[in-house]
């Protein structure tokens, strides 16, 4: 049973990505639960959704400003997606219709990072198997979480704190780069001063684009 | 909190949600390589643009609408060193909800 060390690190990212994505869908299922969503229709979002943040942005939104105000609030949350599209679909090799849409519904935060990290040629293998992974935790928890929400108490458990954990942790590689901390430091604060003046959703994705020409002056700085 | 998120409109906002959502999600591996020549501006910021989205999220989670908890910015702060120090991931999210978890029963 020798496997090659790059495997066994693979799957133990998988595993660790999998067990911290099933923490929120516990922290979400039970608050959409709590929220006065029917578990049917957390299942339901957690299936033709599947990507967390936004699910929880509908959740919240469609609670005081309706379920259109709710999904458009989640496509803007959702936009960054295209970027991580954008950096995997060079790397995804040749593929049926099919099977880069199927490349693209396994598409998460965490599915892309884990995926973009490592050799070109074993990138739809491990996007598939973290995006796979994900799924099936993501699934599970949130129907869980959708049915015992009232025994789970989210903020008891701190488990509201697992979001901004995940996303620094995420950050992580990008903060040791010069060009990666300004662009977080023009994005962040761009963002909390938005927050009073923009419908919800929208200061994450304009703070987002203000950040850019920084961002990317800093990038083309570094090359030759 | 006491409201219902149900009904026709819930279930038609939730599958524009994910028939929007797969569209992002799908566009890149649709459209972009297999071959094709990718633009350089494009590639540029599919590598900027991730990191802009994620820091203003974790600002917005941490000192958006609200104001800040003590707990709260004691967790994150506890996420951020144990990112500093290269602890695994999952170490990172234990250290931050345990954290706020032990602060929030006794009462901080």
């Amino acid at each position: 049973m020798s496997r090659p060390p790059d495997g066994d690190r693979l799957t133990a990212r998988v595993l660790t990505v999998a067990v911290a994505v099933g923490a929120f869908g516990l922290a979400f299922g039970s608050a959409a639960a709590a929220a006065g969503m029917p578990p049917a229709l957390v299942v339901l979002s957690s299936v033709v959704v599947f990507a967390g943040a936004s699910q929880f942005a509908f959740v919240a939104v469609a609670a005081v400003a309706g379920p259109l105000a709710g999904a458009l609030s989640g496509l803007l949350l959702n936009v960054r997606l295209i970027a991580f599209g954008v950096a995997l679909g060079p790397r995804l090799g040749p593929g049926s219709l099919g099977a880069r849409v199927l490349d693209g519904y396994l598409t998460t935060d965490e599915s892309a990072a884990i995926a973009l990290d490592g050799p070109p040629e074993g990138t739809r293998r491990r996007l598939r198997l973290a995006g796979a992974a994900v799924g099936a935790a993501w699934l599970m928890t949130t129907a869980a979480g959708a049915l015992g929400g009232a025994v789970l108490d989210v903020r008891a458990l701190g488990l509201d704190v697992a979001f901004p954990a995940t996303f620094l942790a995420l950050l992580a590689p990008a903060l040791r780069t010069r060009g990666g901390r300004a662009t977080a430091l023009v994005a962040g604060p761009a963002a909390v001063a938005l927050v009073p003046v923009l419908p919800a959703g929208l200061p994450v994705l304009v703070a987002g684009l203000l950040a850019l020409p920084l961002g990317l002056r800093l990038a083309a700085g570094r090359a030759p | 909190m006491s409201g219902v998120i149900a009904g026709p409109g819930v279930v038609g906002g939730l599958l524009l949600l994910g028939l929007g959502t797969l569209a992002m999600k799908a566009a890149g591996p649709v459209l972009v390589g297999g071959g094709r020549r990718v633009p350089a501006g494009l590639l540029a910021a599919g590598g900027v643009l991730p990191t802009a989205l994620l820091a203003a999220l974790v600002a917005t989670d941490v000192l958006g609408a609200g104001g800040p908890e003590p707990a709260r910015l004691a967790g994150v702060a506890v996420a951020a060193a144990a990112v500093a120090l290269r602890a695994p991931f999952v170490v990172v999210v234990l250290a931050a909800t345990a954290t706020t978890a032990v602060l929030r029963a006794l009462g901080a």
